[in-house]
């Protein structure tokens, strides 16, 4: 309209000369046409555009049409148009078009009866004459747009897709181009078509300067996002939400677009100043710049009091991650917001999307700690009771059931209305149960019962109920509880649990016979249940405890083949092999694994089956199969350092290497063929070791050359060659790198390095081991190693940290003893002597470990005892080292010395001295530390 | 101004870095179209075209407003070097570059900082850190753009974390993180805070911190690969394999050429299938 408003303005300066040839008028006569004329526009120019169009009306019936007043029909139109009469506006420009059908103004009537159409809302009349100037240049761009406005207008989509993808065809090239590609964007958005509305808004970002309002584009953008999300196109609704500008970014590109519009009037001014004639074009054009600034800093100062809209934004982006899948990005994001943005209603969804989707990505802890700030700021929030439930839930998620007691507890008291009550009561419950409180347990579930009688869990918890006394060892109870459960619920799901459960009872009974029948009628009657491997398990059990071996065996097999999970498999081959072991039938031993090998041949366990077979072929004196058979697998998996039982086959390989051949081997050569000479037989182990490892196909690979070295210092270790064993190791350190070897070598690696005081490159073989193989069994190098180093380096809290996540975190089996007491001298060392004394006593207490490490623990426990200043305790400690533990001479020269000394502390100079001299007299620790230390002490004691 | 400005006849000898046509802006708003310039004391001379030759004209720093340097193409192509891990080749790329804005240090469009830059994460590239650390030192005194000298303090993390001084590490990268409104700067100082947590094992932290950059500066090519690579050996950690391999898999197919892209392969070979 203002385009109208402004063209017809023009026209004033042309109709002076209209009234040029106007005649006079008289006093009661109508005004002279340009008097006329001249009042008529100021009405126009005023705003007062019904007056004008009639003025105007009045005025050509009066005059004759000739092409000089071809402006006021054209006026006339427009004054209708301004004035909102659409229809009367029409009627003009329709009458302008009849008078003056190619005036010059007549593309623009065109142009104003379509527009007026699309104004009164006959769209498809609208339409259909914007497409009309389409092929107009200087129209083109306004019709197509005003063409896609009324098709949209008139639900015709694909019509208005038409017109603007016409439109913004080559590229944004101005504000009209802009918009359209925005309507665009929408229209796409609309129908789903989500990869061209991201091109349309990729293009409409890259051209941002022509945004007219970037303000409002924002808000279509992430308008946009929120449409692809509610259709659950969460890919396309996390681009749009990327494009979306955060508020710095919005103010900073408004501010651009302002400044870039004074540049424009300043380079205006210095034409017009170049050259004045511009000026009647470059004013207006100013005019409007000047109008455009103001409204642009109106929308900027507006837009700066409102709150930011990042948040806002950010909160999108972290749902579509979560939807997405990638819900790390979304505790990014969530993170983001808290860390960013204190205040703001964004917060509360923030933090709720930070629990859930820490509590998604198993970060049990954190989402504990934002459950707690959650209930804390929002403790009426939307999200209360699920926050609520969650910070117990999280709790039992990290293992951690004594706190989600708490917490379960708390909440059912400070939300006693929650939605989540009956599932809270239930996981309560539960979190008894499985901290192994089964009488409180029982309680928590009769109060469940007690207040939701006919509750989800009901069921559940009725059968728990038994559990527990199954679990607190009272069998007997829940034998006859069992019993009941099992007549009165026929047709529960727990029917096969309870059945076997009672099986268990009365093989902790000794019923065996009863186990036997129990289990074979369970198979009976559930017979496809995941169970039967556990239940096959438990009436191998039963045979094996009444002496029926030869029945269990068949069945152990039979448990191991159809148990669903590794522990009951690996349970029943390990106990049908060792049945099979203990009756001397090796031959079914190698058969065992070798049907294990062919039933299971991706289980990791297969290479330790196969160590087995080997091993069972040496026992029937089938050493040259059994060297071949581990030769072969050997050769297998030596490239893949994860299969980390390659290292069992290659100490296999090595013992069978090692062992000497039985003559009887010689004498069974086969009929017709000469019997090896003994000297021929008698091939060198190591070249032996070589000839059967050695395989073109492992070449090239490091990990393969590790081992071979590995298998010789195996060989040496065996054959008692310590200083061949260590130059292996020693080359296996210095050829290859961490990431070539399986977790024993690099442990093994590690360990050599250490003994040789170099702990950075034993710090990257024990790290990569402790990276790349958390799981593996050998990791307990690491934690030991690790630990070691940080002691060695007093690192006492880093060394206190390893060796408690040994024994803690991996529960270690391998290096427990060296861990265990790593940990016991960390503690010592930080001066926590009670835990540190409770964990000597544990190594000294270990009969397995019985040897160096109990002779240092129990001189520990004499220093800790020295340290407290009870010093017979720890005199008493020291003694029992110098007098059991003869063998390790280091503790022992150390021991005589705290004998002394303690004998000295207690005023007993005598004893003190008999000690001294009888360290002295120990030749085999004449070239100890002490013994010098003994003499000074003797000299300053005047018995030098 | 006028009269400071000197009209010598110089033949001028190979530049070190080709450089094409710069302009002088002077404090008066006037533009000198050059051919080049150099250094000589306080004075820029801009070879100007005479007639049928050249010559050089001199203009007193001091009424120097900006230098309208052209863009090195080698900032791309170092970046390019550094992103492929090859820092020896990044160094020799930068180094006639660096020496050539040298002079023009203290006046304004130079290319010294960020030329100087990137010589820094080179010289760090090849663990030369006590001459990254002395370069990153003259930088951070020597620019006045603060996010110049905010990039110019994370070249020092490299050798923090090498030398297990974490906390030190960390504390810097969260100033700039504080700081910073430049999104390069951004995503690195967030690499870097990943890579000072990873070497302490704290996968769950690192991830958070490298996850940052795909999240909110994707657009930040040069640092992608090495989130994508960090933030995968944190899920690794966290023994999460799945997300592991999906962001190893993210990094191959789209950044195959990165350096870090052919460790990625190297790692999922040896993720457990």
């Amino acid at each position: 309209m203002n385009r109208l408003v402004r063209r017809a303005s023009l026209f004033v300066a042309i109709l002076f000369g209209v009234g040029a040839y106007a005649p006079a008028r008289a006093e009661d006569a109508p005004p002279d046409l340009g008097t006329a004329y001249a009042g008529a526009m100021a009405d126009f120019q005023a705003g007062n555009y019904a007056k004008a169009a009639s003025a105007l009306e009045a005025l050509v019936a009066r005059v004759e049409v000739t092409p000089q007043v071809e402006p006021i029909f054209y006026t006339i139109g427009s004054a209708y148009f301004n004035a909102g009469d659409y229809p009367k506006a029409i009627a003009a420009f329709k009458n302008y078009q009849g008078k003056f059908p190619k005036g010059p103004h007549a593309g623009g009537a065109a142009f104003a009866i379509a527009q007026s159409n699309l104004l009164s809302k006959n769209f498809k009349e609208a339409a259909a004459q914007m497409a009309a100037l389409e092929n107009d240049p200087s129209l083109r761009e306004q019709a197509l747009l005003f063409e896609a406005e009324a098709f949209k207008a008139a639900g015709n989509f694909d019509g208005a897709i038409k017109a603007l993808e016409k439109l913004t065809g080559g590229e944004i090239r101005d504000s009209d181009a802009m918009r359209g590609a925005t309507m665009l964007a929408e229209l796409y958005a609309q129908k789903g078509d989500g990869t061209k509305a991201l091109k349309i808004l990729e293009t409409i970002h890259q051209k941002i300067g022509l945004a007219d309002n970037i303000i409002q584009l924002n808000a279509l953008t992430v308008d946009l996002g929120d449409k692809f999300y509610n259709k659950q196109q969460f890919k396309e609704a996390l681009a749009c939400y990327r494009y979306a500008y955060p508020r710095e970014q919005i103010i900073r590109l408004q501010r651009d677009r302002i400044a870039g519009m004074q540049r424009r009037i300043e380079q205006n001014l210095a034409q017009v100043r170049a050259n004045p004639s511009e000026i009647t074009q470059l004013a207006p054009a100013n005019n409007q710049l000047k109008q455009d600034i103001a409204n642009a800093q109106k929308l900027l100062a507006d837009f700066e009091k409102l709150p930011s809209i990042t948040p806002a934004i950010y909160l999108r982006l972290g749902r579509c991650f979560y939807e997405l899948d990638r819900k790390w990005e979304a505790v990014v994001v969530n993170q983001e917001i808290l860390d960013r943005f204190k205040e703001g209603p964004e917060r509360e969804p923030a933090l709720f999307g930070l629990i859930v989707a820490l509590a998604d990505v198993n970060q049990p802890e954190r989402a504990q700690q934002r459950c707690e700030e959650y209930l804390r700021d929002f403790k009426n929030g939307p999200n209360a009771a699920t926050v609520g439930y969650l910070l117990g839930a999280c709790a039992l998620q990290a293992g951690d059931p004594k706190a989600a007691e708490t917490f379960f507890g708390r909440v059912l008291e400070s939300q006693p209305k929650s939605s989540f009550r009956e599932q809270i009561r239930y996981l309560l419950a539960n979190a008894k149960f499985s901290a192994g409180n089964y009488a409180d347990a029982v309680t928590a579930y009769n109060k469940y019962l007690s207040e939701f009688p006919k509750g989800a869990n009901a069921e559940d918890v009725k059968y728990r109920i038994i559990l527990s006394a199954l679990f607190a060892g009272k069998y007997q109870d829940a034998m006859s509880q069992l019993q009941a459960f099992i007549s009165k619920n026929p047709s529960s799901s727990f029917l096969p649990d309870a059945k076997y459960r009672l099986a268990v009872c009365k093989y902790a009974a000794s019923l065996y016979d009863e186990v036997i029948t129990d289990c074979q009628a369970w198979e009976k009657q559930f017979g496809s249940n995941p169970q039967l491997g556990e239940v096959l398990a438990l009436l191998g059990d039963a045979y094996a405890a009444s002496s029926r071996e030869s029945a269990a065996i068949p069945v152990y097999i039979r448990s191991y083949q159809t148990a669903t999970t590794d522990d009951v498999m690996n349970y029943s081959l390990e106990a049908a092999s060792k049945l099979l072991q203990k009756r001397g039938e090796w031959d079914k031993v190698g058969e065992l694994y070798t049907g294990f090998v062919k039933d299971k041949p991706d289980n990791p366990t297969v290479v330790s089956a196969l160590y087995w077979i080997g091993k069972a072929k040496a026992h029937e004196g089938k050493i040259d199969e059994a060297k071949q058979l581990a030769a072969d697998t050997i050769k297998k998996y030596i490239a893949d350092p994860n299969r980390d039982a390659v290292e069992q086959l290659i100490t296999q390989l090595a013992q069978l290497c090692v062992k000497k051949k039985k003559p009887t081997d010689a004498a069974t050569a086969p009929i017709g063929e000469p019997s090896p000479s003994p000297a021929a037989e008698e091939e060198d182990p190591g070249a032996e070791l070589d000839r059967l490892l050695s395989s073109a196909a492992n070449e090239d690979s490091p990990t393969a050359k590790a081992r071979v070295l590995f298998a010789k210092a195996e060989l040496a270790r065996l054959r008692r060659q310590p200083a061949e064993e260590e130059k292996n190791i020693a080359e296996i350190a210095s050829q290859f790198k961490p990431e070539d070897l399986s977790p024993l070598l690099l442990g093994e690696v590690g360990d050599y390095l250490l003994s040789q005081g170099k702990f950075d490159q034993a710090t990257g073989f024990y790290q990569h081991l402790m990276d790349d193989f958390p799981k593996s069994p050998m990791v307990d190098y690491a934690y030991r190693g690790l630990g070691e180093i940080a002691y060695q380096k007093k690192d006492f809290l880093k060394a206190l940290h390893y060796f408690n996540d040994g024994t803690d975190k991996i529960a270690a089996t391998t290096k427990l003893k060296d861990i265990t007491l790593g940990r016991a001298k960390t503690l010592l060392a930080l001066g926590k002597l009670d835990e540190a004394q409770k964990t000597f006593e544990q190594v000294a207490s270990v009969r397995e470990w019985r040897g160096e490490a109990t002779a240092y623990s129990v001189y520990s426990l004499g220093q800790i005892a020295a340290k407290r200043g009870k010093w017979a305790e720890a005199n008493a400690y020291y003694q029992r080292v110098y007098v059991g533990y003869q063998k390790f001479l280091p503790w022992v020269a150390k021991a005589y010395i705290g004998s002394a000394e303690s004998f000295e502390k207690l005023g007993k100079t005598q004893e003190a001295t008999n000690t001294y001299r009888e360290l002295l007299r120990n030749e085999k620790l004449a070239n100890f530390s002490e013994t010098a230390e003994a003499r000074k002490r003797l000299e300053a004691l005047g018995q030098g | 101004m006028m009269k400071a400005l000197q009209l010598t006849t110089i033949i001028l000898l190979g530049l070190t870095v080709p450089l094409g046509a710069q302009s002088i802006l002077l404090k008066t708003g006037q533009t000198i179209e050059t051919k080049g310039v150099r250094r000589s004391g306080d004075m820029v001379m801009g070879k100007v075209q005479v007639g049928a030759s050249s010559g050089e004209v001199g203009y007193q720093a001091s009424t120097i407003a900006k230098i309208n340097f052209p863009d090195p193409p080698q900032l791309k192509t170092t970046a390019a070097f550094l992103s492929q891990g090859q820092p020896e080749k990044a160094l020799a790329d930068i180094e006639p570059v660096v020496k050539y804005y040298e002079p023009f240090r203290d006046l304004p469009g130079n290319f010294w900082a960020p030329a100087a830059l990137l010589k820094v994460s080179a010289l760090s590239g090849m663990q030369l850190d006590k001459q990254a650390e002395a370069l990153g030192d003259e930088i951070r005194k020597s620019v006045t753009d603060p996010e110049t000298a905010r990039a110019a303090q994370l070249q020092l993390i490299p050798g923090l974390v090498r030398h297990e001084e974490f906390e030190k590490a960390i504390a810097l990268c969260d100033g700039v993180i504080k700081e910073s409104a430049q999104a390069d700067v951004l995503a690195e100082a967030w690499v870097r805070k990943g890579d000072a947590l990873l070497a302490q094992r704290q996968w769950d932290a690192a991830v958070l911190a490298y996850l940052h950059v795909p999240v909110f500066y994707e657009d930040e090519k040069r640092w992608m690969p090495q989130a994508l690579l960090g933030s995968a050996r944190g899920f690794r950690g966290l023994e999460d394999l799945d997300r592991a391999k999906r962001s190893l898999n993210d990094l191959t197919a789209e950044y195959p050429k990165s350096a870090q892209a052919e460790i990625a392969r190297a790692e999922l070979q040896k993720m457990p299938k």
